[in-house]
């Protein structure tokens, strides 16, 4: 009752005097606008990044090869050799393993057909690089988006079927518009030193931006030249250069519902096993998860070391905060004096300042959250323009902007607490006047 | 006849132990019982603020005793004088010493605040004190939009919030033209007739005290003369 009372004599005394309880303020706000931008910033990159990997399921594992720096049994150390074809993980080893763990894994797995011309209803050469590709290819990372369609099945990879997956790019010159319903037509491909085949469309993806850039430029329209992929059994079964090796280089788990941690020990100890033998080269399988959480620490780190640097500046605003006070109790000496006279206690008179100090500390931090929050939208703007200056990422970047509520109320119970200690030293001062002293003041 | 205010022997020092040590007030008696209407007059520097002060609780005595009410006042601590101060007694001052910012009656509510009353409670006995000085129709005016006369009345509604045994009025009229002078002068007249308000008028006027019922003069330090015959038989002069 008592408590509201102060705040609503506070309220008053500051409305009296608005420019100065804004200067006052200022160095609060300044504090407080600081802290909030810094860490709103600091969430939104920690946000951003777990986006970004989030968007490929978190389904994804690393796989790294590293040369064995280990010791005989003579104590003696391999000497350094480059990876040659048979150092590399083999389609019998993935064979092996997906007969272990059926359905579990999806490889990414690769291999070049070779360079390909279709011939649309115009009678318009158009030229396509054929590659067989496996399901973990496509959806492997998020270089491809899916537009229509699917990606490859079981089946197409059991049946060595004549499926395939084209771009947007290459609809549009075969068929001459978007949206052709090309899902379910059939193509003929002619393979340059090959043979021609007829290919079923089953999924169109969407030609990357970073692509177009990089190797695109100054061609035109018609002369493109995209991907199409076809299954990597169709592909094997195809290829005339029966040698030709196929790399792979990356792993994903078929559903998110399996432990991440197992599957690398289980992956990491089949691996193990197939290359016991093998003096040089090993491979080594890790959770991408853990980079981001390094990144995330550091950012962490970064924020509230740059925080507690901006929150000095908050001393200085309370010391600002300190000094009207007692400017404001001197001026109003004589009030104090009238209602020491009229029954208030010295506890009643410290209450008042304490939370008129306490308020203008906290419309100081409200404001200051307020203008933190702008800061935070005005950066995603800039964000937004910088990225729209560079389309070709704009696959891979989703900005976010996340203030942090708890960096919010930190700040807020922060500038009360300076409220609190800068506030109660001129509340004190106030609280201790001599009535007599205080009603005779002019 | 109750005793309001029972005063024996108080001496009033500064600077004590200092070489420039002053003794203001030299071992006074004073005795007041309730409904009295008194004057206490003097010339300026003759003590009678410093013995409003003490009477008023805002000060203690440097000896003596002081009964207010019945209750030894003279030793108590600075809480326990603003609790006597906010109950027992009710200020009229010469320069109204309303609290700007804050409308006409939360000043008056002022006092009933810091005695803990809920806000309807006050709010309620703020209209009431209001009427009784006339001054309804300014309730939500704030001082600066008041004539002194005006300020003078919210000023005694105030005083009277908590229903004080003592009113203690220092040169009330002071700061008025004689008119609303006058008319100040009437409601505590009609205080004390109506209400019987037991009040204590502190002025250098004789012209103002010869209305009250009772003129008590100090001059340096000492009652000089005491009209009233309750005054506790001392009469120092008689």
């Amino acid at each position: 009752m008592f408590f509201l009372e102060n705040v609503r004599l506070a309220l008053a005394s500051l409305r009296s005097n608005k420019m100065r309880a804004l200067l006052t303020m200022l160095g609060i706000i300044i504090g407080i606008t600081a802290v909030v931008t810094i860490t709103t910033l600091g969430n939104s990159l920690k946000s951003t990044l777990a986006n970004s990997f989030n968007q490929i399921g978190g389904k994804y594992i690393d796989m790294n090869y590293s040369f064995k720096y280990e010791e005989d049994e003579n104590g003696e150390y391999p000497e350094y050799r480059p990876m040659t074809d048979e150092d590399y993980v083999t389609d019998e080893m993935l064979d092996e393993l997906e007969e272990k763990y059926p359905d579990k894994y999806l490889w990414s797995r690769y291999r070049h057909y070779g360079d390909g011309i279709v011939i649309n209803h115009n009678q318009q050469k158009l030229n396509v690089s054929v590659d067989g590709v496996t399901d973990g290819y496509i959806r492997g990372d998020n270089t491809y988006v899916m537009l229509e369609g699917r990606s490859f099945t079981k089946d197409d990879e059991k049946g060595q079927r004549h499926s395939c997956i084209v771009s947007d790019v290459f609809v549009k010159q075969y068929f001459g518009r978007e949206n052709a319903n090309a899902v379910g037509c059939d193509i003929t491909i002619d393979i340059t030193k090959g043979c021609s085949s007829e290919f079923t469309i089953v999924g169109i993806y969407k030609f990357p931006k970073i692509f177009e850039k990089y190797s695109q430029s100054g061609v035109s329209f018609m002369d493109r030249s995209t991907m199409i992929f076809i299954p990597y059994s169709t592909c094997n079964k195809l290829s005339l250069k029966k040698d030709s090796k196929s790399y792979t280089g990356s792993v994903m788990l078929s559903s998110a519902s399996y432990d991440r941690k197992d599957a690398i020990s289980e992956l990491q100890e089949f691996f193990d096993e197939k290359y016991k033998n093998n003096r040089y080269w090993k491979v080594e399988f890790y959770d991408p998860m853990e980079d981001i959480g390094i990144t995330t620490k550091v950012l962490n780190i970064v924020t509230i070391v740059i925080s507690i640097i901006a929150a000095i500046s908050l001393l200085v605003g309370g010391i600002g905060v300190m000094n009207i006070m007692l400017v404001s109790i001197t001026e109003r000496t004589r009030e104090i004096g009238v209602r020491k006279a009229m029954g208030a206690k010295n506890g009643h008179i410290r209450t008042q300042f304490m939370v008129e100090s306490m308020i203008l500390c906290l419309i100081g931090g409200i404001i200051g959250v307020l203008l933190g929050l702008l800061n935070g939208v005005l950066i995603k703007l800039a964000a937004s323009y910088a990225l729209a200056q560079l389309p070709e990422y704009q696959d891979f970047v989703s900005l976010t902007i996340q203030p942090s509520i708890k960096a919010i109320v930190i700040s807020l119970l922060f500038s009360m607490l300076i409220g609190l200690f800068f506030g109660s030293y001129p509340a004190g001062k106030a609280a201790k006047l001599d009535p007599i002293d205080a009603l005779r003041y002019e | 006849m109750k005793t309001i205010i029972s005063m024996h022997g108080i001496v009033k020092k500064y600077y004590i132990g200092m070489p420039n040590e002053l003794e203001i007030l030299h071992g006074l008696d004073l005795k007041i019982h309730e409904g009295e209407f008194a004057s206490i007059v003097g010339p300026s520097g003759s003590g009678k603020s410093t013995l409003m002060n003490i009477i008023g609780a805002l000060d203690r005595p440097t000896d003596g005793t002081y009964l207010l009410n019945g209750m030894d006042i003279s030793k108590l601590n600075d809480s326990d004088l603003s609790t006597i101060r906010n109950k027992e007694i009710g200020f009229v001052f010469q320069n109204f010493n309303l609290i700007s910012r804050t409308n006409a009656i939360e000043n008056v509510e002022l006092p009933m605040l810091y005695a803990g009353m809920s806000k309807k409670a006050r709010r309620k006995r703020a209209e009431e004190l209001l009427a009784l000085v006339d001054m309804s129709d300014r309730a939500s005016h704030n001082p600066n939009e008041l004539s002194g006369g005006q300020k003078q009345r919210i000023a005694i509604a105030r005083a009277l919030a908590n229903a004080p045994s003592l009113l203690l009025a220092d040169e009330p009229t002071g700061a008025l033209d004689s008119a609303t002078g006058r008319m100040v002068m009437d409601i505590f007249h009609k205080l004390h007739r109506d209400e019987h308000k037991t009040i204590l008028l502190i002025t250098h006027s004789q012209e103002l005290a010869a209305e009250t019922e009772r003129i008590i003069t100090i001059n340096d330090g000492s009652i000089v003369s005491d009209t009233g015959n309750t005054g506790g038989g001392e009469n120092v002069l008689s």
